[in-house]
């Protein structure tokens, strides 16, 4: 008896648990002056290079969609809308409402912190995946002050403490498989951004739009864009015009297997702009190609230069790289000496690369062309030693 | 015994002729022989690749083969084999330490690579099976039971597990992916030169073992018959355990857990032979396991395609259905344990 009581109170006490839940979801909505009404008109906003989101706009919201880069498909939709604007009130059940400008956001990538820090955002981070990032002063400074919160890596956050942040948005990345049902039914907004994803060079850079849009910064965006293409696209026919592309190879083996960028990646496109010829360039895949150590070998052995990232606290040297592996010897690179690597430990190649990729092409334009880049320093790339 | 050993040779040399890329058969011998082939890539793609990976292959297949013939018999279970007293375990810690808990968050799969290239990996891996095997030993020499060891290797095995799974699962991305590949073996891994510490270490590991043919016949009676001939069966048990661990530890750091194997080679050569006296089973498990071994790596290379498949995808999945239809077909199971 004492029993039955007991569970009826418990249930009791959850109706009203409910009803209270039910309360605080209805002010926040009123909170944010959002309405419906009837949809609007929507117009296309133009994006030039992107191809994994697609935004549409209408008078007081806009339509965000994120694409598969490779079918074009639209995998999930937000409407965002402006402080004053509305929700259509045909929108579809599925569709995530986010009222903008989003006041905070928690980043699980590190790219994500590089497009805060373009756009003068970085105040609007409250959490981070991880804040080992090699990043900067003012990123360190704000992870030290307590502003910044580390929240761990995917499938094992700190779910409770992330909640505790109620960030506006919650950055992830676009990878499938990776469950964020969790945070979503606590009731967070989860955006996967997939400008990793992009296999040109500028279409990465674009994603600075879709961080515009959600920060009420679209036209910091859109001139920053604009001038970062410029650059790219000055440094890309100063390298078209060269006459001899030589033919690069890239990577390392491991464990008797190479693991390749395909020939449409992100990797080919930018040494095809930087005027060189990438090994497998033929290939018609976007993803990376895991080949055996023969195949690599037979083909790359006459490449005329060798690029990879390394990992290290160290120095690395030409006998290490031997060390490494002795075949590598053969290699018509490794004799005349132009191998070349950025060490991800010391520079931000996966932090702002993505951002930078004017940079970056300077970087392979020098090593191939020095002539084209009379007096330039290498900013990620070095020549080994 | 014959038939087995042409074999073996054959398929060794089909492992130094296929390959991805396609070398005609002249060229190879050329090669062999010590002359220049027309494309110099040729060479160093036979001599430096292929050749070290088929003499690894042949020897793991061996190495482990022995290891899992002494360990049934010692253990009396068809079922001991190298992963049983949790020295591929161990070693997995120690390289599960080295490749993500000390690098830091960022590093790339490309990154670790750098790693294995050193001898920190192979060094680290040997420490973690050398360390386990050392507990092993010294539990060996205060208990006699077998069944005791066993247990406490096995139950050794999940604790060890259990650390490597914590690791995994604080690790990023790249690091864990880098240790899923070590974790699916691979023969590739032992360049010319390494092959200079590697064979003589294997072969000694073989030969000491070959000392323990007679002892394992006595113990093949029972532990009590064995006494009363006069078998010293601690000596035995504590020199079992050394060799094999020591086979294994090697074999392990410098190649990653080879599956299955260990496990599989003795039955067949058993199956084979008929037999399950080590006069003859013990030289016919060394054959089998290398013509095992070096099947495996041919499949597993994939002759012809520019990619490969990991070996131990293929000695399990295709050394599994081989033993389970030769059991089938001869039905002699029982006979040998």
């Amino acid at each position: 008896m004492y029993c039955k009581m007991k569970l009826l109170r418990i249930g009791h006490h959850f109706v009203l648990i409910c009803l209270f839940h039910l309360f605080l979801l209805n002010a926040c909505h009123n909170d944010s002056n959002i309405d419906r009404q009837t949809k609007a008109a929507l117009t296309a906003v133009n994006l030039e290079s992107a191809l994994g989101f697609r935004v549409a706009k209408a008078d007081g919201y806009k339509l965000l969609e994120l694409l598969t880069v490779e079918d074009q498909r639209v995998y999930q939709s937000f409407c965002l809308v402006d402080q004053n604007g509305f929700v259509p009130h045909d929108l579809p059940e599925n569709i995530k409402i986010i009222p903008i400008p989003v006041k905070s956001m928690v980043c699980l990538s590190a790219t994500h912190i590089a497009f805060a820090d373009a756009l003068g955002l970085m105040d609007k981070i409250v959490g981070v995946a991880s804040a080992d990032y090699v990043f900067s002063a003012r990123f360190s400074d704000l992870v030290s002050a307590g502003n910044i919160k580390e929240i761990g890596i995917a499938d094992h956050f700190k779910l409770e403490e992330l909640i505790h942040l109620m960030p506006g948005v919650v950055l992830t990345n676009a990878q499938e498989g990776q469950n964020y049902e969790l945070l979503r039914k606590a009731g967070l907004t989860v955006i996967p951004v997939a400008d990793y994803l992009e296999n040109d060079p500028l279409g990465r850079v674009e994603w600075l739009r879709f961080f515009g849009l959600l920060f009420g910064k679209e036209e910091e965006a859109s001139a920053l864009f604009d001038s970062i293409k410029t650059d790219y696209n000055r440094l890309k026919s100063l390298a078209a015009q060269v006459t001899e592309r030589p033919v690069v190879l890239s990577g390392k083996q491991y464990g008797g297997f190479w693991n390749l960028p395909g020939g449409k990646s992100y990797l080919a496109t930018m040494l095809h702009d930087a005027g060189a010829k990438y090994l497998w360039q033929d290939n018609p895949d976007t993803g990376s190609l895991t080949l055996d150590f023969e195949t690599v070998y037979y083909r790359g052995v006459d490449a005329d230069y060798w690029r990879f990232l390394m990992y290290s606290p160290d120095d690395f040297s030409y006998g290490e790289l031997l060390a490494e592996d002795a075949r590598y010897a053969g290699f018509k690179a490794f004799k005349t000496k132009k191998v070349f690597f950025c060490n991800t430990f010391k520079k931000p190649y996966f932090q702002k690369g993505a951002l930078e990729p004017h940079v970056l092409l300077a970087d392979y334009i020098f090593m191939f062309h020095p002539e084209l880049m009379p007096g330039y320093q290498p900013v990620y790339y070095e020549f080994l030693k | 015994m014959g038939t087995l050993a042409v074999l073996t040779i054959v398929f060794f040399l089909l492992n130094m002729l296929l390959g991805s890329v396609l070398i005609p058969v002249k060229s190879i011998f050329a090669i062999l022989a010590g002359k220049e082939p027309e494309i110099p890539a040729w060479s160093a793609i036979v001599l430096h690749t292929r050749l070290p990976m088929a003499v690894t292959a042949a020897l793991t297949g061996a190495a482990l083969g022995i290891c899992g013939l002494m360990m049934q018999t010692l253990f009396r279970n068809p079922l001991a084999g190298p992963s049983v007293l949790g020295l591929s375990s161990g070693a997995s810690l120690g390289v599960a330490v080295v490749m993500m808990f000390i690098s830091l968050p960022g590093g790339t799969l490309v990154a670790v690579s750098q790693v294995t290239g050193n001898i920190s990996v192979v060094a680290a891996a040997f420490a973690g099976a050398f360390s386990v095997l050392l507990l092993i030993a010294l539990l060996a020499a205060r208990f006699s039971s077998n069944t005791l060891i066993l247990i406490v290797g096995i139950m050794i095995a999940y604790a060890v597990n259990a650390l490597v799974g914590i690791l995994q699962f604080y690790s990023l991305k790249e690091d864990l992916q880098a240790f899923v590949i070590w974790g699916l073996g691979s023969f590739g891994n032992i360049s010319l030169a390494q092959l200079r510490i590697f064979v003589p270490l294997v072969l000694i590991g073989l030969a000491l073992s070959s000392l323990m043919i007679k002892p394992l016949n006595i113990l093949l009676l029972g532990e009590h018959y064995a006494k009363n001939l006069g078998l010293n069966t601690r000596s035995v048990q504590i020199l079992v355990i050394l060799l094999t661990g020591f086979l294994i530890a090697l074999i392990t750091a410098f190649c990653g857990p080879i599956a299955f194997l260990g496990l599989a080679v003795p039955h067949l050569a058993r199956i084979l032979f008929r037999s399950s006296d080590h006069r003859i089973v013990f030289p016919a498990t060394i054959l089998t396991g290398a013509l095992l071994a070096l099947i495996c790596n041919i499949i597993a290379r994939l002759p012809g395609f520019d990619s490969a498949l990991p070996i131990n995808a293929v000695t399990s999945l295709i050394g599994a259905p081989v033993v389970i239809w030769l059991i089938l077909k001869r039905n002699s199971f029982k006979s040998l344990v």
